[in-house]
């Protein structure tokens, strides 16, 4: 399938993948109020996205590095002090990652400066490139404190958007953020946020369709080694109030469609999921994988991006449909000029397999 | 008063100086969590000594590239936003000049700061106003939006477009609980009004702190009608 190429999209053109009840069939996004009915209950990821490339260059040895953040750890979203990220080497975006060189050698301890007075300490280092860190404002440090928190000004100021090699032009912060970005706890957009807009809102709501919230802190995509990559998702921030749970239970209840909108919601919605006692309301890191075999409680229905179906996200969809769907709907997509990833078309999968 | 404005979560540009200053400290006062959002670093620091729960945020309103970092500043430490009072304001010329002596640079700064700006930061913060169904942004305007005063052309035609940009805004979110106002203040004793007018008397000028006074009261017994013409 091909990449959408541009991040501005024509609200109204994005192509809706209906995926369920053993048929695939093709719709628009724009149609979504059509497709769902009174009292279904949509779910959101209220995140918004930093800016998580940093430039910079390691204290001790001098030498270049890039990190870019890999999944927000905490305290809390208030506070966005630590991070899991990987380092890269020599290049840049327009390069893929994989045939970057290598980064320079990293310990605990050891500390890397960014522009703008922004410090990050290395806490932790698996597999040479996964890094844990602690953002910290070199400037000036507080007499009593020793170390100052930076604030969040620092981090947009010193971070630039993680590029994607397959976009015709750098993105800038605001093509990261969706129609509900919130808190920036997210590295890389929730994108199936992307094809949302008020307009759309309206017409779901005037339909009588309900909205839920979650804040999940969305992590990497890809880390430009396959060792890494196998480690995705890593720990990431997730956050799922009482509110949201209520109207989950009451559509449930009433035989509506709960719809994830974004894998990250799905992640959080069944990471709140406490075996012999139901959704539960929970804020802390999830470490939750969902396999083909995981079987999905929160939700009946995932509206996901088209790469999904094939390629990051495939065990999560095997976890709502067959295979052999999912693997028919992908060679239609294809037929049809269906684009893929971030800013690409999206697919409504569902009802949950039972 | 003290129980509508209590622990909200309320943003207010331009809150360094004039009105937007007042606000801050007057709803600082009042106990709600106030973000004031500026230029300058000296009169944020000015503002934090009075008002020390206050969150203060250095950003310039007028840049589209500062909207998204001071958003996501302001909903990570300060949460979903009530209230957004977007008061920073840009004369134009200064001296005031007459239009057909006005820079084009000149105007457009007084477009994004008093239209784009404020229109960037509303979308912004708008998200969990919707999903909840409810939350107020009020735009500061002028009555040079209505009359047509010489040598306010820049500023009068800014103020028309945000006064219009308001009556749209609040006319398609109401239905949705999101309610969007303009007001118009009067002339008050501000670093504004003594740079447009170098002359004038302050004795015939009101105190901000009035303004914001008689603003928030209106707006915590919902008198939207009245607001317009407040003051």
């Amino acid at each position: 399938m091909k990449p959408a190429v541009r991040s501005r999209r024509r609200f109204g053109d994005t192509k809706l993948l209906l995926l369920g009840d053993d048929a695939v069939r093709h719709a628009r996004f724009g149609e979504l109020a059509e497709r769902l009915d009174p009292g279904d209950l949509v779910v959101v990821n209220r995140s918004g996205t930093l800016p998580s490339s940093f430039r910079g260059h390691v204290e001790k040895s001098r030498e270049e590095i890039e990190i870019r953040l890999a999944a927000f750890q905490g305290p809390h979203p208030g506070d966005l002090t630590e991070w899991l990220a990987v380092s890269f080497g020599a290049g840049d975006w327009r390069r893929r990652t994989e045939d970057r060189g290598p980064p320079p050698r990293l310990e605990v301890g050891e500390v890397l400066h960014f522009a703008g007075g922004l410090s990050a300490r290395i806490l932790g280092v698996q597999d040479e490139r996964l890094l844990r860190v602690r953002f910290e404002a070199s400037g000036k440090p507080e007499a009593s404190s020793g170390v100052a928190a930076p604030g969040v000004g620092a981090l947009y100021r010193a971070g630039r958007p993680i590029q994607y090699s397959y976009l015709e032009e750098e993105i800038a912060v605001w093509d990261q953020q969706t129609l509900f970005s919130g808190a920036p706890i997210s590295v890389e957009a929730p994108s199936a946020g992307f094809a949302f807009d008020w307009e759309l809102w309206r017409r779901l709501r005037a339909r009588g369709v309900n909205f839920a919230t979650v804040l999940h802190g969305a992590g990497l995509s890809s880390t430009g080694s396959a060792a890494l990559d196998r480690r995705l998702p890593l720990a990431e921030w997730s956050e799922v109030p009482d509110v949201t749970i209520q109207a989950i239970e009451a559509a449930r209840r009433a035989g509506r469609r709960v719809v994830a909108l974004g894998t990250t919601v799905l992640r959080a919605l069944e990471s709140a999921w406490v075996p012999g006692e139901g959704l539960r309301p929970r804020a802390g890191l999830t470490t939750l994988r969902i396999s083909p075999a995981h079987t999905i409680r929160s939700v009946t229905h995932l509206v996901t991006g088209m790469h999904d179906l094939g390629e990051s996200h495939r065990d999560i969809v095997h976890a709502i449909v067959s295979p052999e769907l999912a693997a028919a709907a992908d060679a239609q997509a294809e037929a049809r000029g269906y684009f893929s990833h971030e800013y690409g078309d999206l697919a409504l999968v569902g009802p949950v397999k039972g | 008063m003290k129980n509508f404005y209590q622990d909200r979560n309320i943003v207010i540009t331009g809150a360094t100086s004039g009105l937007g200053r007042a606000l801050a400290l007057r709803l600082h006062h009042l106990g709600a969590h106030v973000a004031g959002v500026a230029r300058g670093a000296a009169g944020l620091a000015s503002l934090r000594h009075e008002a020390p729960r206050a969150l203060t945020i250095q950003a310039d309103v007028s840049r589209a590239e500062e909207i998204y970092p001071l958003a996501g500043e302001i909903q990570a430490k300060l949460g979903d936003v009530d209230i957004l009072f977007n008061v920073a304001s840009d004369l134009g010329p200064v001296p005031l000049r007459l239009l057909a002596d006005t820079e084009c640079e000149d105007f457009e700064r007084a477009l994004r700061t008093n239209v784009l700006g404020p229109h960037r930061l509303t979308r912004a913060l708008l998200a969990p106003m919707l999903l909840r169904g409810s939350g107020l942004v009020v735009n500061v305007s002028s009555d040079a939006a209505v009359n047509a005063y010489p040598r306010w052309g820049a500023y009068g035609a800014s103020k028309a477009a945000v006064d219009h940009l308001s009556r749209v805004l609040d006319e398609e979110l109401k239905e949705a609980g999101v309610r969007c106002l303009s007001v118009d203040p009067g002339d008050m004793r501000t670093p504004m009004h003594f740079a447009a007018v170098p002359d004038a008397d302050p004795a015939r000028l009101r105190d901000p702190a009035e303004s914001a006074e008689r603003l928030l009261e209106l707006i915590a017994r919902n008198d939207f009608s009245q607001v317009r013409r407040i003051l």
